[in-house]
C-alpha cells in the first residue's frame, strides 16, 4: 500500500513515485500492441487499419483511466478539468503537465487539515 | 490527400446530427504498415497523418458550408477551435478517424462530437469517476461507462465556446433512454442548458453527439 503524504516533502517524493507508476502503466499499456505489430503480417496493406486504430494514445480516456493511480499515491483522484484538451503527445508530456498541478492539489487538501 | 469517406462513422455522424454539415473519413491509407517504422518513427508518422487528417476535414466542410476553404479554424487558448464567425463546430479524432460538423448558428447554438473506439482499456474503475448519476440501461459498467465517458466529451465541447468554463464529469448529468441496437440518447443536466445527446455504436466504434439544435415553431 503507497504511503499518504503527511508533508509537502512526502508530496515531493509522492509525485515522483506517481510519475514512475504512470509510465510503468503506460509501458504496459503499449506492450500487447507492440506485440500486435510485430506479430502482423506486413502484407496486410495498406495501413494495417486495425492496428493504427488501436495504437495506444494519451488521449483524455487513457489520462482518465489514471485517476485510480493519482488517488493511491496523492489521496486525491484525478481532476478531469486539468486535462489538457486535444490530448497529450506522449505521456512524459501528460505527466509533466498534470503530476505538478494534481500535486499542488495535494498539498492544498493538506494545509487543510 | 484525401480522407476515405466511406468510413462508417462518417455516415453514422451524418444520420445524427442532420442538422449539421457532417463528415471526414479515415486515413488509415496515408500510413504504412506499422512494422515497417520503428517505434518511435510511428509516433510521428501517425501524428502528422492525423494533423493533415484534421485540416483535410476542415477545409472539405468549409467547402460544404459555402465558405473558403483556406480559412484557418485554428486551436484558440482554451483548446477549442475558432469556427468562422456565425457558425458553430466540433472535430473529433479517434485512430486514423477523424470526424468534423460545421453548422450555422441560426440552425444550432452549441455541438460537440466524441468519438471512441471499443477495445480492451478497462473502463470499470473510473465508472463512478465518470458516471456517478448512473449507467446506461441495459449496459455493462465497461460499455456503459464508455458511453457516459464519450457523451460527456461531447458535452464539454460543445458547451465550453459559450460557458469558458471547463466541467467535471459530475458537472454533467445524463439521463437516458434507448439502447444499444437503436441508439441511446440523452437529455443533459449542466451548468449550460439546451443540450442533448445522439449516439450511435458501429462496429468497434461510438459515435457521440451533444447538440442545442435551433428549435423553429
Amino acid at each position: 500500500m503507497v504511503e499518504r503524504a503527511s508533508s509537502s516533502q512526502d508530496l515531493g517524493a509522492l509525485a515522483a513515485q506517481l510519475a514512475g507508476d504512470l509510465n510503468s502503466w503506460w509501458t504496459e499499456e503499449g506492450q500487447d500492441w507492440d506485440a500486435a505489430v510485430m506479430a502482423a503480417d506486413p502484407q496486410s496493406l495498406p495501413g494495417g487499419d486495425d492496428l493504427w486504430d488501436d495504437m495506444p494514445k494519451v488521449d483524455s480516456k487513457a489520462i482518465a483511466r489514471t485517476s485510480p493511480i493519482f488517488m493511491r499515491h496523492l489521496g486525491v483522484p484525478l481532476d478531469v478539468k486539468l486535462i489538457r484538451r486535444g490530448g497529450y503527445a506522449s505521456i512524459e508530456d501528460a505527466i509533466a503537465d498534470l503530476v505538478p498541478k494534481m500535486a499542488a492539489r495535494a498539498a492544498q487538501k493538506l494545509g487543510n487539515r | 490527400m484525401q480522407l476515405d469517406a466511406t468510413h462508417a462513422t462518417v455516415g453514422a455522424l451524418q444520420r445524427l446530427v442532420p442538422e449539421t454539415i457532417a463528415g471526414g473519413g479515415s486515413f488509415a491509407r496515408w500510413l504504412p504498415h506499422p512494422s515497417m517504422l520503428t517505434a518511435t518513427a510511428r509516433a510521428d508518422a501517425f501524428a502528422s497523418a492525423q494533423d493533415s487528417a484534421g485540416v483535410e476535414c476542415i477545409r472539405c466542410l468549409l467547402r460544404r458550408a459555402g465558405l473558403p476553404e483556406h480559412l484557418q479554424v485554428d486551436r484558440l487558448i482554451g483548446g477549442d477551435r475558432g469556427w468562422p464567425t456565425g457558425f458553430v463546430g466540433s472535430l473529433t479524432h479517434k485512430g486514423t478517424v477523424v470526424l468534423g460538423v460545421i453548422a450555422a448558428r441560426s440552425s444550432v447554438a452549441m455541438i460537440g462530437v466524441d468519438l471512441e473506439r471499443i477495445d480492451r482499456s478497462d473502463l470499470v474503475p473510473i465508472e463512478c469517476l465518470v458516471a456517478p448519476e448512473g449507467l446506461p440501461p441495459g449496459t455493462d459498467s465497461q460499455l456503459g461507462t464508455l458511453l457516459a465517458l464519450s457523451a460527456k466529451e461531447a458535452v464539454f465541447k460543445a458547451q465550453y465556446p459559450a460557458s469558458r468554463e471547463r466541467l467535471d464529469f459530475s458537472d454533467v448529468r445524463l439521463a437516458w433512454a434507448g439502447n444499444q441496437r437503436q441508439g441511446f440518447r440523452a437529455s443533459v443536466d449542466c451548468p449550460v442548458p439546451g443540450l442533448e445527446v445522439r449516439t450511435s455504436f458501429i462496429g468497434k466504434w461510438l459515435v457521440c453527439c451533444a447538440i442545442s439544435p435551433i428549435k423553429t415553431a
